[in-house]
């Protein structure tokens, strides 16, 4: 593939021009898909910007979702992460690597080829994202929600076009020395692929169903799939990947952006190169520890969440180490910075970076946690980063880069800047705001007066309060966006001034050749045998991996085989069918955005929701719903609290009506929404290849029948407690999220003598052999074939 | 493996990760701290060089990109 392509020196230089006296080969830098990637990186920064502001406006006035599923907060809130991760943050640190690596290589990326079908990859990817998250296509799992097809496309764009593109070109490099931001991003590479393999092993629902039964799934139920973790491992697998996105997907990359496109344009070295060797190593190392910070005092086993706060509170001097050498690399220059918009972006940014990685370290400590979690502090610490670190870095080096690439001045100095103010003031406002919404709310929560009850029994006390500091959350995003469109204009007016034909250099180096021998041992303490990895990214990849795989390991492998981990619980049985199809249903529509299912065992939490969560309460739980917000209340004991069907119907329907002063949106049509009683089946089955006894449902159409029983059951409910009637809700979505809400948290309070652990559906038999919705008119007649159910 | 896993004490997991990363961190700063000052240098200043410049003659095919 690369041969038509790569750098040799008839391929890219003029004939004649290859090795000759002076023993130099000629080649050209491809800076067209960097070109593609910049405008890229500008465009989707922009949708997702533009998605944040809008469900930020959701979030104080939520009738702003126009009443449609498609735009609902659980929905578009994935879909603004993932913008803003991998297509805004991607594209840019694509552009970044694209650029660098071949100046620091001093050589053509191997592949042209490879190049554009990374690019046009990630971009399909990125549509893909794009229209199925808004259509509730998701796993359910935070930064990783997109479904298995998009998955295997993300494993085949990352692994088989960039990586191997990447990994060539270091290979036909002609500078004998890879620079420090190509370690960094071989970390990025390397890492990501394993993090994202070993977080997305699932079983495709509708895969299951062909081969089990030889029937073409609903296209739902072909995009459905399940993760084969589940509860406690589930939860640590996630948080292992989620947190390292951040660190090898948020982090890694804009390092090595920053120890190449600071020294550019401040044009002059790094500040210590030795230091930058020590960052990158503790950095990697410590970093793949931190994930079970995510989840402490959860029913996560303690072990585990004190090791990744030990590991937390470690990273703090590598990060700083990092953040001291990117700002000293200044020295000398701090007065170009008054007059240079792209150092200003840089300076900051790097700043950012430093508050960011002070703060984590910080969030991560057990007693700051038990107020910060689930609270908007989270929310503010994330977009401290995202904003201030990766935005303001991505926006300084495109500063840098485009007018390079058009091969022109830029546009407009004063308009960068006006850029970079609002951009820095949008920040300022929008993480002031919810850093007092997040404190606010933590602190309500958890208060009592002096009689020692909850001071703000009623959850809603604690959210109309944050309502003002939401509204100025809007005004802090939109300045940041504002700043973006006149980045846009700018980079827009850049580029017309381009000139007709883009110039191509063509640069001369030296070919890369096999290092002298000089006789000496290399021994421990020479520290020679790291000066040989330097000059081999191979050998120096698979130690990368090793020393980042360790982390993992250490972490996973006790917390799948130590038995202690998870005390199994005997009540605790399968979902029913209909449950399930519940299940589905409130991860389809996100409400693990703004839900947990995690009491955690402090005193405020089990007075205002009950009993603490246990571990062997989500054995089933494919994938665990623990969530890491709460906008709303905790639902782990929902079933026990309030279980009243026609309570959540009306809900749904009309949040406010309910609880006056909700931010929930109204879910109204999901009221009418027909249940797709078929795809049960499928679902149900897939769940039995992962290992949950259904038992006799797996058979026929058992799972259909038990579900369209049990929704029988629920529709009934509502009617007699002054409802609808039977008939108009029996059939619907609503019923299945409302069977799966009144479970919530009740395993723990079913009495173990009639609990059949093996059989937990009593050798379910149907009670009619028709898939037929039932008729409420012979309702009377079923009713005996129910309540031996209810038995 | 469960139950060996199983029978150990939890606590030696962490303990052997502290130890690979104080090994790892030793060795690394033995590297950085026996480096040659002139190699640093060079390295560090890698970002600032681009290749000898042959030439910027434009014989680019028509733009068609971006």
């Amino acid at each position: 593939m690369a041969s038509s392509t790569h750098d040799s020196p008839a391929a890219t230089a003029p004939a004649g021009s290859g090795p000759g006296a002076t023993g130099l080969e000629s080649f050209r830098y491809d800076d067209a898909i960097v070109r593609l990637f910049a405008w890229a990186t500008v465009i989707w920064g922009i949708v997702a910007f533009l998605a944040g502001v809008f469900i930020a406006i959701q979030m104080a006035f939520p009738a702003a979702n126009l009443g449609l599923p498609f735009t609902s907060f659980g929905r578009l809130r994935p879909l603004h992460t993932n913008a803003a991760i991998f297509a805004f943050a991607g594209n840019s640190i694509f552009a970044a690597i694209y650029y660098s690596t071949q100046r620091l290589c001093k050589a053509r990326m191997w592949s042209d080829k490879l190049s554009r079908l990374h690019f046009w990859g990630w971009q399909a990817i990125i549509v893909s994202a794009a229209l199925t998250l808004p259509l509730g296509i998701t796993q359910g799992k935070e930064y990783a929600e997109l479904e298995w097809p998009i998955d295997l496309a993300i494993a085949v764009v990352w692994v088989g076009f960039f990586g191997v593109n990447f990994f060539m070109t270091l290979i036909n490099r002609r500078e004998r020395h890879m620079y420090v931001a190509l370690w960094f991003y071989i970390a990025t590479i390397v890492t990501v692929a394993m993090l994202h393999v070993f977080n997305n092993i699932w079983v495709p629902a509708g895969i299951a169903h062909l081969i089990k039964n030889g029937e073409m799934p609903s296209p739902e139920l072909m995009m459905k799939s399940y993760p084969v973790y589940a509860g406690v491992q589930d939860a640590l697998m996630q948080w292992w990947y989620g947190h390292n996105a951040v660190a090898f997907f948020l982090t890694t990359p804009f390092l090595g952006l920053m120890y190449y496109f600071l020294p550019k344009a401040a044009e002059r070295p790094v500040f210590s190169y030795k230091l930058s060797i020590i960052h990158f190593w503790s950095l990697v190392f410590i970093y793949i520890w931190a994930g079970p910070h995510h989840l402490h005092y959860t029913a996560l086993p303690d072990w585990a969440s004190t090791l990744g706060m030990v590991f937390s509170v470690m990273l703090w001097m590598p990060s700083w180490g990092g953040m001291i050498n990117g700002l000293l690399t200044l020295r000398g220059a701090w007065h170009k910075l008054a007059a240079d918009p792209i150092l200003k972006f840089f300076v900051v940014g790097v700043t950012f970076y430093g508050m960011s990685t002070f703060e984590g370290p910080m969030l991560s400590i057990k007693l700051v946690n038990q107020l910060s979690h689930y609270t908007d502090w989270t929310i503010a610490h994330v977009h401290s980063g995202a904003l201030g670190w990766n935005g303001l870095m991505t926006f300084g080096m495109l500063y840098w880069l485009m007018p390079r690439l058009c091969q022109t001045e830029l546009h407009s100095k004063k308009l960068a800047t006006l850029h970079f103010w609002l951009a820095t003031l949008g920040i300022a406002v929008y993480i002031l705001s919810i850093y007092g919404a997040g404190i606010t709310q933590g602190l309500m929560w958890r208060a009592f007066d002096e009689t020692g009850r909850l001071a703000y029994p009623s959850f809603i006390e604690t959210v109309v309060v944050l309502l003002p500091m939401y509204w100025i959350r809007v005004i802090g995003g939109t300045m940041f966006m504002v700043g973006a469109l006149i980045m846009l204009y700018n980079f827009v007016q850049t580029w017309r001034s381009r000139p007709d034909q883009y110039d191509e250099p063509i640069h001369q180096a030296p070919p890369l050749r096999a290092p002298k021998e000089d006789g000496k041992k290399h021994t421990l303490m020479s520290g020679d045998w790291h000066r040989a990895w330097e000059r081999r990214p191979v050998k120096f990849s698979v130690f990368v991996l090793i020393g980042v795989a360790i982390g993992g390991i250490v972490e996973a492998i006790p917390m799948f085989l130590v038995k202690s981990n998870i005390p199994t619980i005997a009540t605790v049985t399968p979902y029913t069918p209909l449950e399930l199809a519940g299940r589905d249903i409130y991860i389809a529509e996100g409400c693990y955005n703004c839900h947990s299912q995690m009491i955690r065992p402090l005193y405020a939490e089990t007075v205002r929701y009950g009993d603490y969560s246990k571990p062997g309460e989500s054995i089933y739980d494919h994938p665990f719903q623990w969530g890491s917000r709460r906008i709303g209340p905790d639902l782990a004991r929902e079933g026990v609290t309030n279980p009243n069907a026609f309570w959540h119907w009306q809900h749904f329907e009309n949040p406010t009506l309910i609880t006056p002063g909700s931010i929930m949106p109204s879910y109204a049509w999901m009221l009418t929404s027909p249940l797709n009683f078929n795809d049960i089946k499928g679902r149900v089955d897939a769940m039995a290849m992962l290992g949950v006894p259904y038992g006799p449902l797996v058979e026929g159409d058992n799972a259909i029948l038990h579900a369209r029983e049990q929704a029988y059951k629920v529709a009934l409910e509502i009617e007699t407690q002054g409802g609808p009637a039977i008939a108009e809700t029996q059939e619907t979505k609503a019923v299945a999220l409302i069977a799966y809400l009144q479970r919530l948290g009740t395993d723990l309070y079913k009495d173990p003598d009639e609990v059949d652990f093996e059989d937990p559906f009593g050798g379910f038999i149907p009670a009619t052999t028709s898939t037929d919705p039932i008729d409420p008119d012979a309702a009377a007649t079923e009713q005996t074939e129910v309540s031996r159910a209810d038995d | 493996m469960t139950d060996l896993m199983s029978g150990a004490a939890l606590t030696l997991f962490p303990l052997i990760g502290i130890v690979i990363f104080a090994l790892i961190f030793i060795a690394m700063a033995v590297r950085v701290i026996r480096s040659p000052k002139a190699d640093s240098a060079r390295h560090g200043g890698l970002p600032l060089e681009e290749g000898t410049l042959l030439t910027s003659t434009t014989n680019a095919p028509e733009r068609t990109d971006a």
